[in-house]
């Protein structure tokens, strides 16, 4: 079933909330709707699932004008799943998600076989069957949303709208709704949902509009819908897209607005990667002017960068290191102060980290934490191994630990209360250019 | 933890079918005047022909003042336990009762100016109380009503509060203006609820009334757990939630007034009995409400054969008996089920 919007109008108390929306969305097809918070997207989703009437245009259900539709009719064709809610009784599961029959049913009819397998059917898709005797009132916030989509799919609709389904769920719960929906889309429901979560929208629908100041900024595939240039007009945000090559989806990150880095810190670069740079960068980052590469934005160093302020290169998740992001990471290096190579694991995909490192060896100093280790982590089939010991011949420092490290970058400076206060550049090249062992 | 209900629906139902027989019995055959069983069987068996032919005292009795208030307690307590379930599924809190609209408040200032006006005839009280519980809803409802036509439940939970209060401060000062006089302890009795002037008439108006509007209230029962999702929801699953509403409301609205026009303000039947029911067969309001129904009926009646008989002969007010069953019960639910009620 088809969902036109033609024309759309509707203001609050005089102030236009939606003003001139058009959309159409096809059988099958995931529509997702962002936009900032009070852009419209819950005003245009009641306008279609008929809880408010626009003042001006129109809404179709495949050829049928929105109020030509009984409301029992409306509710055989169209079903809503909204934010999670509070129920006034101590309903069953399964009691909850025979409401969903009603449209179905006249109003002394009893459940019939039919109805009985559509519950059934739609307990089994949403995985509550389980607890299908348990009070909705004992559930969890992710169990919930789910009876309510139960609910939802045993009215056997046409069309589903969800207003921001998934917004209180843990990320294990927004993909088993997300899951759920894309599958009915796939059997042809036609789906329209409101929902904040950029990242779940470019993953999730076919196509995305995003809403702002109660108008379509843009609509289309998720790619060419939420480039930087849109979501900084929508959201006033700075972000960065890139593209999952795995899943070949985009991923959007934000850029956090303070990235300048104060001058009057000494430049630490640091090689890390799955997650062995989070308890140095954090250790670091209120002494050193910090920058991270070459890392992929969905390792979690790269989310304690960020956190951090740091300056990052990056990669894209899962692919080897390009020759740009290797440029960039050894121009970066060269312009630091000194280089950190965390307790990495380390196979083809980041190996050019440490080539980066070799190159600079003589011009920068270089501390290596724990580089004993380095066989375990070596998954290189010993080119790491190599490339570490000739580090380490060629002057770089082993550290025991982030301690160690700290204890050793630090003390070469006299004043260390306040930071990188730097007294001369001579206190600067004991610490940093010949460290004592 | 899995809620399994204990209690099969069916076994529920057969239950209390099975204890209306012994409710009806019990309630004719025991009272302050000792009349012998076997009289009693004879009479509800044999319509009349009492063992010796002749109409004897205990058939007067029986057919005349007990049978009458026995069948006035079956309808007094379904009209008030039924709209209480009602109203608790419509404003989606266990704690409403068929009073929320202020209608006992109304009931209560209409029938003590009938009482207090001096004004006889069989029917006037009724009526004049009648009249003020429509009256107090009417104005309740009307509060409620929002701009956009729709009705708030919470502004009417208010209103309700409002009104009641001033509809008792004109009761009470008229009970002022008339203090001294021997009705105001007619009207103290009145507001505390009884079966007393149960007679053949108040059964025979009161019997279509509240077999239509316990149908009505029934066949509503599906918008009413559609409408405990919420009003929005509710529309989702193609129930007009307004005229849902507007027709319970004013269904439990006239069952309770007429309910209180023939038996005063009696208490907690409409809060504990659908609250007692929704403990043991659950909040589908499809089985809850029917269960209800019955419940109050037999309920009441036993309530008041304890009111006739615990200080015999004199007659306590059933209302008294009510709240000295149900209240502890209530906080024993309330103590028990903590946050779930």
């Amino acid at each position: 079933m088809e969902i036109t919007v033609e024309g759309l109008k509707f203001s609050y108390n005089g102030s236009p909330l939606l003003d001139g929306i058009d959309l159409i969305v096809t059988g099958g097809e995931v529509l997702v709707i962002v936009g900032p918070n009070g852009s419209g997207k819950t005003t245009l989703l009641r306008n279609i699932s008929g809880i408010l009437s626009p003042e001006v245009g129109s809404v179709y259900l495949d050829m049928t004008r929105l109020p030509e539709l009984s409301i029992t009719e409306l509710a055989r064709y169209l079903a809503v799943v909204e934010q999670e809610r509070e129920i006034g009784f101590d309903f069953t599961v399964r009691e909850v998600v025979a409401l969903g029959r009603l449209p179905h049913r006249g109003r002394f009819a009893r459940e019939t076989r039919t109805d009985r397998e559509w519950i059934g059917r739609a307990m089994e898709l949403t995985n509550v069957a389980p607890f299908a005797e348990r009070s909705i009132r004992e559930l969890s916030g992710g169990e919930k949303q789910r009876v309510f989509l139960a609910m939802a799919l045993a009215q056997n609709p046409r069309v589903l709208l969800l207003d921001e389904p998934t917004t209180y769920l843990d990320i294990n719960h927004q993909i088993q709704i997300m899951d759920i929906v894309r599958q009915q889309a796939a059997a042809g429901l036609t789906v329209l949902m409101a929902i904040h979560d950029l990242n779940l929208a470019a993953q999730y629908a076919d196509r995305v509009a995003i809403l702002h100041r109660g108008r379509l900024l843009a609509v289309g595939k998720p790619a060419d819908v939420l480039t930087e240039a849109n979501i900084k007009e929508a959201f006033q945000t700075d972000v960065a897209v890139g593209k999952n090559p795995v899943t070949n989806s985009i991923y959007i990150n934000t850029v956090p607005k303070e990235l300048k880095t104060p001058t009057s810190l000494a430049k630490l670069h640091i090689i890390c990667g799955g997650g062995s740079g989070v308890a140095v960068l954090h250790s670091l980052a209120d002494r050193f002017s910090l920058s991270v590469g070459v890392v992929s934005p969905l390792d979690s160093d790269f989310q304690a960068a960020q956190h951090l302020g740091a300056k990052l290169v990056t990669e894209a998740p899962f692919a080897s290191i390009s020759t740009r992001a290797y440029e960039e990471n050894v121009a970066t290096m060269r312009s630091s102060d000194g280089v950190v190579i965390c307790e990495t694991p380390f196979g083809p995909g980041n190996l050019l980290n440490l080539r980066a490192a070799l190159e600079l060896a003589s011009k920068t100093s270089i501390y290596i934490l724990n580089p004993e280790g380095i066989e375990k982590r070596d998954y290189t089939g010993g080119h790491a191994t190599k490339l570490i010991r000739r580090l380490v011949e060629s002057g770089a420092v082993p550290v025991h630990d982030v301690w160690d490290l700290k204890r050793r970058l630090v003390s070469g400076y006299h004043n260390t209360d306040c930071g990188m206060d730097r007294q001369s550049d001579s206190s600067k090249e004991r610490a940093l250019k010949a460290p004592r062992r | 933890m899995n809620r399994k209900r204990i209690y099969s629906r069916r076994l529920v139902f057969a239950v209390l079918l099975v204890l209306t027989v012994p409710t009806l019995f019990v309630g004719v055959a025991i009272g302050p005047v000792h009349i012998p069983i076997s009289d009693t069987l004879s009479y509800l068996v044999g319509q009349g022909v009492s063992v010796d032919g002749s109409p004897s005292v205990s058939r007067l009795i029986i057919s005349q003042i007990r049978l009458p208030r026995v069948l006035l307690g079956l309808l007094v307590g379904c009209a008030l336990a039924i709209s209480g379930g009602t109203m608790q599924g419509l404003f989606r809190n266990p704690l409403a009762s068929p009073y929320v609209l202020g209608i006992a408040s109304g009931a209560s200032t209409g029938a003590s100016l009938v009482i207090l006006l001096n004004l006889r005839g069989a029917l006037f009280l009724p009526l004049g109380a009648l009249t003020g519980g429509l009256l107090a809803a009417g104005i309740v409802y009307r509060l409620g009503q929002e701009r956009s036509k729709k009705t708030s439940v919470y502004t009417l939970i208010l209103a309700g509060v409002a009104v009641g209060a001033l509809f008792s401060a004109v009761t009470s000062f008229t009970i002022f203006l008339c203090s001294g006089s021997e009705k105001v302890t007619d009207v103290i009795f009145w507001t505390m609820g009884g079966l007393g002037r149960a007679n053949w008439t108040y059964v025979y108006v009161l019997t279509p009334i509240v077999v239509l509007g316990s149908v009505i209230l029934i066949a509503f029962s599906r918008d009413l757990n559609a409408l405990s999702l919420g009003e929005e929801e509710a529309f989702h699953l193609g129930i007009d939630p307004e005229m849902s509403k507007r027709i319970m409301l004013g269904v439990a609205t006239l069952l309770t007034s007429s309910a209180v026009a023939f038996a005063g303000t009696i208490g907690f039947v409409g809060l504990i009995i659908p609250h007692i029911m929704r403990l043991i067969i659950g909040p589908d309001h499809r089985y809850l409400l029917p269960a209800t129904a019955i419940a109050g009926a037999v309920f009441l009646v036993w309530a008041d054969m304890l009111a006739r008989t615990v200080a015999s002969p004199a007659e306590m007010p059933v209302g008294i008996i009510t709240a000295f069953l149900g209240a502890p019960f209530f906080l024993y639910l309330l103590k028990k089920k903590g946050a779930r009620m």
